[in-house]
């Protein structure tokens, strides 16, 4: 039961084909605040691999992740640290914000992370 | 090369360069002639962030149907202030409005303009893209006829309003939505009245359909609905410059992609684009070296010495400029 929520989750966070093909329209950043109060923080990924992090606001009466923090590019399958836009390592700034964060944000450890993606050759 | 030429824009007489590489002279309001700047303070007395508003001169002349003035005006808050007017003429002073979609599935970006829809991801708006939306959003999307290559264009008035009302009618469904600027007078005018010294909010406040004015005489709006777009199987293709026309408010822009950015400091801060409604700065996101602060708050927003509080705004792709308000807005309303 666990595995088939990690593998769902998994699929909502990295597969945008998966919306494509079914007709979903989505958004990640609005899907990123669905159940989070105004000011929380949110994050979402883009391509499975860009990180997203902010707060959610409304904007236009919309609920949406406003993303404050420069976008993070992580390598999921050796479990790296993100780099920023220019491909520096991250780990020292002390404005760094762990991956483990960002996968908390979204239900998932990061390690849960990595054993979903290393699934979807499974699959 | 580069240093001449931020030197150029600087103290060379009040030139600006547009996205174009057009030059533009400055507007001179009547009785305005420098930044207001302002310091705050605190419950206890205590100084604290530098209120630097809007600077009148940053305007393109040609952008602007009047020169601006001053006038007392009542903030979102209840601040009873001054304002500057701002009248746009509601085109871009510095360039053309459009192309946005292709006409045909062999055209090339060049033919077409841009499109997000909130994935972070930025498309060209080019004929392969038209194709491709059958792969990105479902087997219900034709966009174009398959014997000719045709694209599904609105291409009048009717069409053009039948497609952008929030119920679409469904003879329009499955098409590229563009409207031209002619329909609707050549440009819509529209009146800002923005806080000439900003007024801080203790609380953020919430964005709302339009939130600022770009330098060049756009408006800056809030997110493009691009969920209730695309549920009618549309694109409300925005050009280059990540604007588009509706009937209700004419071009407005629902991203930022530098085509009314002027450089103001030569500190490699990113470039100015317009301000918000509560008066502050709007930047663009990356500095000269091409990065992002990683200091900003939930409404994209930070202070600095040279330039107080001000926002930077985000990725097109992320279909949104700033977060929230951090000050007391003025207001915007069409001219009749």
């Amino acid at each position: 039961m666990r595995t088939h929520t990690i593998f769902v989750l998994y699929l909502c966070l990295v597969s945008t084909n998966s919306f494509a093909h079914s007709g979903h329209i989505f958004s990640h950043a609005i899907e990123a605040c669905e159940n989070k109060q105004i000011s929380q923080k949110c994050s979402y990924i883009v391509g499975g691999e860009k990180y997203y992090t902010g707060t959610c606001q409304v904007l236009n009466e919309v609920k949406m992740c406003v993303r404050n923090q420069p976008v993070k590019t992580i390598d999921a399958d050796s479990a790296t640290v993100p780099k920023n836009n220019t491909g520096n390592d991250l780990s020292d700034d002390p404005k760094f914000q762990t991956l483990n964060e960002i996968f908390a944000n979204q239900g998932l450890t990061l390690n849960e992370f990595s054993v979903a993606r290393a699934n979807k050759l499974s699959f | 090369m580069n240093h001449i030429y931020m030197l150029v824009i600087l103290f060379g007489a009040l030139a600006l360069v547009a996205c174009n590489g057009t030059e533009d002279t400055l507007s001179t309001g009547s009785d305005i002639t420098s930044t207001s700047s302002e310091d705050t303070t605190d419950e206890n007395n205590n100084a604290t962030t530098t209120q630097i508003g809007l600077n009148p001169d940053y305007f393109f002349d040609s952008a602007l149907s009047e020169p601006i003035e001053t006038t007392a005006c009542t903030l979102t808050d209840g601040t009873e202030t001054l304002c500057y007017e701002i009248v746009i003429s509601g085109v871009p002073s510095n360039n053309e409005i459009g192309p946005f979609c292709p006409t045909h599935i062999d055209d090339d970006a060049t033919q077409g303009g841009v499109w997000f829809d909130g994935s972070g991801e930025l498309y060209q708006l080019d004929g392969a893209f038209i194709v491709y939306t059958k792969t990105l959003y479902g087997d219900d999307w034709q966009l174009y006829d398959e014997t000719t290559g045709e694209v599904f264009v609105t291409d009048t008035q009717i069409a053009c309003e039948a497609a952008a009302r929030p119920n679409v009618d469904p003879e329009y469904q499955n098409h590229c939505v563009e409207c031209a600027i002619e329909y609707y007078g050549g440009g819509v005018a529209q009146k800002f009245l923005i806080p000439a010294s900003p007024i801080p909010l203790s609380t953020p406040e919430q964005v709302g359909a339009d939130l600022g004015v770009a330098l060049n005489g756009v408006v800056i709006a809030g997110p493009a609905p691009v969920s209730a777009i695309l549920a009618a199987n549309t694109i409300a293709a925005f050009d280059d410059c990540g604007g588009h026309i509706n009937p209700a408010e004419g071009y407005h822009y629902h991203a930022a992609l530098g085509c009314s950015n002027i450089i103001t400091t030569l500190d490699g801060h990113a470039n100015l684009l317009g301000y918000a409604l509560d008066g502050y700065g709007i930047y663009a996101m990356l500095n000269s070296e091409g990065e992002e602060d990683y200091d900003l708050d939930e409404c994209r927003g930070h202070s600095d010495d040279s330039r107080g509080y001000h926002y930077h705004a985000a990725s097109a792709a992320e279909n949104m400029f700033i977060g929230c308000y951090q000050g007391a807005q003025g207001s915007v309303e069409i001219v009749q």
